[in-house]
């Protein structure tokens, strides 16, 4: 057991340490496993070798592979130069963990985008409408558009649009939600989609779910805006299943209720996008 | 001509040259000398001994040299045998701590027996 446990020590040191000095390694804890018996012999043996393996651990990363250090000088010649740093094949269990690994990696990756900056999703989107370099800078000036508070404009293509200068950082919000206030939004959404979305049945999955959630305080702590907005749009798209459905936040109020297409007006800060169902193809004649 | 790697030299590796001024040692016996010489103060676990052995190789202070082990019934190892460049090393490092040795007891740092 205690050889075992050592082994696996050891295997902690650089493949070249352990090729080099494995054995003798094993051979010198053997003769002190031998030599020193008794509780007291015993732990002192296994603190040496765990502190033992604490300062010399790093210092084996540190040394620099013969092959490594030999490359600058024979480099200078100027012929291109190429060293095996590893002769040996790697193990099937070196594999096993690269792979085990890279799998790690690439799910992380996905869970930090799909977790990360769930506001701005939607202004990916929005961008449509119209886009611009300029974003967070661009408001609507007069009447029949918005601004979304992820900076890209609600605007139809083809309104004039004007530049103004962004929100200085540590201003007020312009908007914060209140519990009457996310009651209001979340009755105007369920309405809506009562009344427009393609399939009732889902409207209504969804109106119920976002009213349970309400009574539930779910959204109790939410007053951004743009949190909100994702937050029901998660919701809607999980009950329903349509990633079309999304409530979008719009920082910079608008001064009316513009219906664009699948855009349904909330309130002065928040739309409705529920898609549109697709006209069926027109049959052939004599179909 | 010994490189900077190990200037000034580890205590690791003057002990284990301190060790082999007398003999050729196997690493085992490596460290139970060291243990010995420092009064049991010093204990090189198997990864630092390798480690500074290793080194000492590198840099030429010490040669390997294969041998059989009488205590474990003539079974073949590896030994360690100090080089001319090593005790040169060790004596280097012997006088720079004499010279200190020198400069504790004009200061009076030692105290009854040890003076």
């Amino acid at each position: 057991m205690s050889e075992t446990f050592y082994a696996l020590l050891l295997r902690l040191y650089p493949a070249r340490f352990r090729k080099e000095y494995g054995e003798e390694a094993m051979r010198v804890f053997r003769e002190r496993l031998r030599d020193e018996r008794g509780p007291m012999a015993r732990f002192r043996l296994w603190f040496d070798l765990v502190g033992d393996a604490g300062l010399s651990l790093p210092r084996e990363y540190r040394r620099v592979a013969p092959a490594l250090a030999a490359v600058p000088a024979s480099a200078q010649s100027g012929i291109p130069l190429f060293e095996t740093l590893e002769t040996e094949l790697p193990r099937p269990g070196s594999f096993f963990f690269g792979t085990l690994m890279a799998f790690a990696a690439v799910a992380g990756l996905v869970f930090l985008l799909n977790h990360a900056g769930t506001v701005r999703q939607y202004g990916v989107r929005f961008g449509r409408y119209a886009s611009s370099p300029y974003r967070g800078a661009i408001a609507p000036q007069g009447g029949g558009a918005g601004m979304a508070g992820n900076g890209v404009s609600a605007m139809t293509p083809g309104q004039p649009i004007v530049w103004q200068p962004p929100p200085q950082p540590g201003a007020q919000p312009l908007y914060s939600l209140d519990d009457a206030e996310r009651r209001r939004i979340l009755a105007a959404v369920a309405a809506t989609l009562r009344q427009s979305y393609r399939d009732a049945e889902a409207a209504q999955r969804i109106a119920s779910a976002l009213a349970r959630n309400e009574d539930d305080g779910f959204y109790d702590v939410v007053t951004d805006g743009g949190l909100f907005g994702a937050y029901v749009s998660r919701q809607m798209q999980a009950v329903s299943g349509d990633r079309g459905l999304a409530l979008i936040y719009m920082e910079m109020p608008m001064s009316s209720a513009p219906t664009v297409g699948p855009d349904h007006w909330i309130n002065e800060h928040f739309l409705l996008r529920v898609p549109v169902a697709r006209a069926a193809p027109a049959s052939p004649p004599g179909v | 001509m010994p490189k900077k790697k190990l200037d000034p030299l580890p205590s690791a590796a003057f002990q284990i040259l301190l060790a082999l001024a007398g003999e050729d040692l196997h690493g085992y016996a490596i460290m139970r000398q060291v243990q010995d010489q420092t009064g049991g103060r010093v204990r090189l676990g198997p990864g630092t001994l390798y480690s500074s052995i290793q080194t000492l190789l590198e840099q030429k202070l010490i040669d390997e040299v294969f041998g059989e082990d009488d205590a474990a019934g003539g079974e073949r190892r590896r030994f360690y045998r100090m080089t001319t460049a090593g005790r040169n090393v060790a004596c280097s490092e012997a006088e720079r701590m004499a010279g200190l040795l020198r400069v504790a007891r004009a200061r009076r740092l030692f105290r009854g027996e040890h003076v």
